[in-house]
């Protein structure tokens, strides 16, 4: 019992960082004031140069660092589209969503060899308990510590303020002498760094990347950013929850529990069940940033 | 909002509606690339043939790791060696389907193949508005004068992938990883269980775990993981994408994995016992010969052991994996299935069956 509860954490993880990563990438934009649903397209274009540019060097720096470049300059789109030319934030984040997938189904094509894997981090394994070794990704430490870290700089910094000035009222902020538009641009810009992060740790589970490799993740990060209240820690824990979930509905599958043996569909409906539920009972109030959207 | 905004957000939002419609249109120019390239292939081989072949992926993508993808290496082969001209075009949702294989017999293609099961009705549509058109469905059973239905004995390759795990296990436990729970993929397990009956009859099998959706690595992952937890050394997937977090779950938990569909022994050597590969793309290749050579049928067509339409792979990197007579037990149940004295399974009410008689 003990021993399949740590192995379900532990596995856990490696589904939660992808979701924990994309909800801090809309942390940093939304609080800012721009509403973000492009998380999806900007960890699809992290996860396909993280490949590319690792299959082609063999070297996995060259291979995150032109991930997290790839999908920064994708969130600095971003904030030209809605910034600088105003453009709506919905549609200009489906459009880098669709982007993306189409960029990335291009380079599909163009890979060739389907069986070149991307380099990635040594990982730390380590034998949990019998049976279950678990495999850590370097990626991962840092993608838990960036929960944490953000937190501290939304209480303790000054740019942490200036974000939270912007997203809650851009009028007032501008009075105080802050730039909105410049103040977006770093939040843009982390979002850019924690979603190319994202995508490196999604192609990172086995080396191989694919189109679908981000497969709606983006957008559970944003549910878990919402149902996190847009704090950091709190969706740190959706995410975690999310993922635990996840895991657990797999434990279920072909098993009785209390007696009843369910069909696999239902267990796999627990993790959406568990959010519904969270979101409609447990969470009183979450509160957009109140200048989401406004100019 | 100024005009400028404005002509922006236009321009964004004409972008969607755009790529929205790639199904069609896009997928339309694509066709003509991939016909342009298979022609260029003719002209470089002798052999030459005024036949034109049609087909449609459906929307896994000819780069699927998969079936498509084999699908694909069977028209690009015909294109080849037999200077047949063909025309590709992608699907990108189901609603596609019936529009392009309708195109490609408009265009003027003499034989139209539709890839996957998932294009069963469309194909049944189509091809009857087309009685001069022949078409071939992968992995469907449509019933018409002009239309060729390719099948694969799945279960029968599972079986041996299950005989082979039986014979590799130390611990006496098997794992399954689906994609998800339909008919097609219990085939696979009914068979796999099967083959590990028949090779050890007190051998346990755990319960099938299913990813949910045929992409998600990671989900694959986690299943491998909890079933070698459980005491399962070797996992059989059937899970598509999914699949490749099984083998990487094998490798970090150094157990074994078999792989599915295409060869996927060198995706971590050593640690994938071997392959139940489907050989779509002979399938395709020789239905194409078959037009060629005037001698295309209609009806049913089943790639099975017998055939060699599926088999397992030559354990290249696990022989060691295997007891000593192991490749010989392998081989000795393969005939025994190809001259029918074993019946394998192919869903649940026959495996429980097949289970009953076994000796204990």
């Amino acid at each position: 019992m003990i021993n399949t509860l740590i192995i379900l954490v532990a596995s856990s993880l490696l589904i939660a960082t992808p979701y924990l990563l994309a909800a801090m990438g809309g942390l940093t934009s939304e609080r800012a004031g721009v509403m973000n649903i492009a998380l999806e397209g900007k960890m699809l274009l992290g996860a396909c140069f993280f490949s590319v540019a690792g299959i082609a060097t063999g070297n996995v720096w060259i291979g995150l660092l032109s991930g997290i470049a790839v999908s920064t300059l994708a969130s600095i789109v971003h904030w030209v589209l809605t910034q600088k030319y105003r453009a709506d934030h919905i549609i200009s984040g489906m459009a880098i969503n669709v982007f993306a997938f189409g960029v990335s189904s291009f380079v599909v094509t163009k890979m060739g060899d389907s069986n070149a894997k991307a380099p990635s981090f040594q990982s730390i394994n380590i034998e949990l308990v019998k049976n279950f070794t678990w495999s850590i990704n370097p990626l991962m430490i840092v993608a838990l510590v960036i929960p944490f870290a953000m937190a501290w700089v939304f209480s303790k910094t000054r740019i942490g303020l200036w974000i939270r000035a912007v997203g809650s009222d851009p009028d007032k902020a501008r009075l105080m002498g802050i730039r909105p538009t410049m103040v977006r641009l770093s939040g843009l810009i982390l979002t850019g760094i924690f979603t190319g992060l994202a995508g490196a740790i999604l192609v990172s589970a086995t080396g191989q990347f694919n189109e679908k490799v981000s497969a709606g993740k983006g957008f559970i990060g944003l549910a878990a950013l919402i149902l996190g209240g847009w704090r950091p820690i709190p969706s740190l824990v959706a995410a975690l929850a999310f993922a635990f979930f996840e895991t657990l509905q797999q434990q279920f599958q072909g098993q009785a529990v209390m007696g009843l043996t369910l069909p696999p569909e239902f267990w796999q409906s627990l993790p959406y069940l568990a959010t519904v539920i969270a979101l409609g009972g447990f969470v009183r109030k979450t509160r957009p940033p109140a200048g989401m959207g406004k100019p | 909002m100024n005009l400028r905004n404005l002509l922006i957000n236009l321009a964004l939002a004409s972008m969607l509606v755009l790529f929205g419609c790639n199904g069609t249109s896009g997928g339309g120019s694509e066709a003509t690339g991939g016909g342009a390239q298979a022609t260029g292939g003719a002209g470089k081989s002798g052999a030459k043939s005024d036949l034109k072949v049609g087909i449609v992926y459906d929307s896994g993508g000819i780069n699927d790791g998969s079936f498509n993808q084999s699908a694909n290496r069977g028209v690009d082969r015909a294109a080849n060696e037999l200077g047949v001209q063909v025309n590709k075009v992608e699907s990108k949702t189901a609603k596609d389907f019936a529009s392009n294989i309708e195109g490609m017999a408009a265009k003027g293609c003499n034989l139209v193949f539709a890839v996957g099961i998932t294009m069963n009705d469309a194909l049944k549509e189509v091809a009857a508005k087309f009685p001069e058109v022949k078409f071939a469905i992968v992995d469907g059973d449509v019933d018409l004068p002009n239309v060729r239905s390719l099948r694969f004995a799945e279960h029968e390759g599972s079986f041996l992938a299950g005989f082979a795990a039986a014979l590799a296990s130390k611990s006496h436990k098997l794992g399954f990883v689906g994609g998800m729970e339909i008919p097609l993929i219990k085939k696979f397990y009914a068979g796999y269980v099967a083959g590990a009956h028949m090779a050890d009859p007190t051998i346990t099998v755990l319960p099938p775990k299913y990813v949910g959706d045929w992409v998600s690595q990671d989900k694959g992952k986690a299943a491998a993981a909890l079933l070698f937890s459980e005491g399962a050394d070797v996992v059989y997937h059937a899970a598509g994408k999914g699949g490749l977090g099984v083998i990487s779950a094998a490798k970090e938990q150094n157990k074994l994995a078999i792989g599915v569909d295409s060869d996927q022994d060198a995706v971590e050597k050593g640690f994938v016992l071997t392959s139940m590969v489907k050989k779509v793309d002979e399938s395709v290749f020789s239905t194409i010969q078959d037009l060629v050579g005037g001698k295309f049928s209609a009806g049913a067509k089943v790639y099975d052991l017998k055939s060699k339409g599926v088999s397992l792979t030559d354990f290249q990197y696990t022989k060691d994996k295997l007891p000593a007579d192991g490749l010989k037990r392998i081989t000795e149940i393969e005939a025994k299935i190809v001259s029918g004295e074993i019946m394998v399974p192919s869903d649940e009410a026959q495996l429980t069956e097949f289970l009953a008689k076994l000796p204990k």
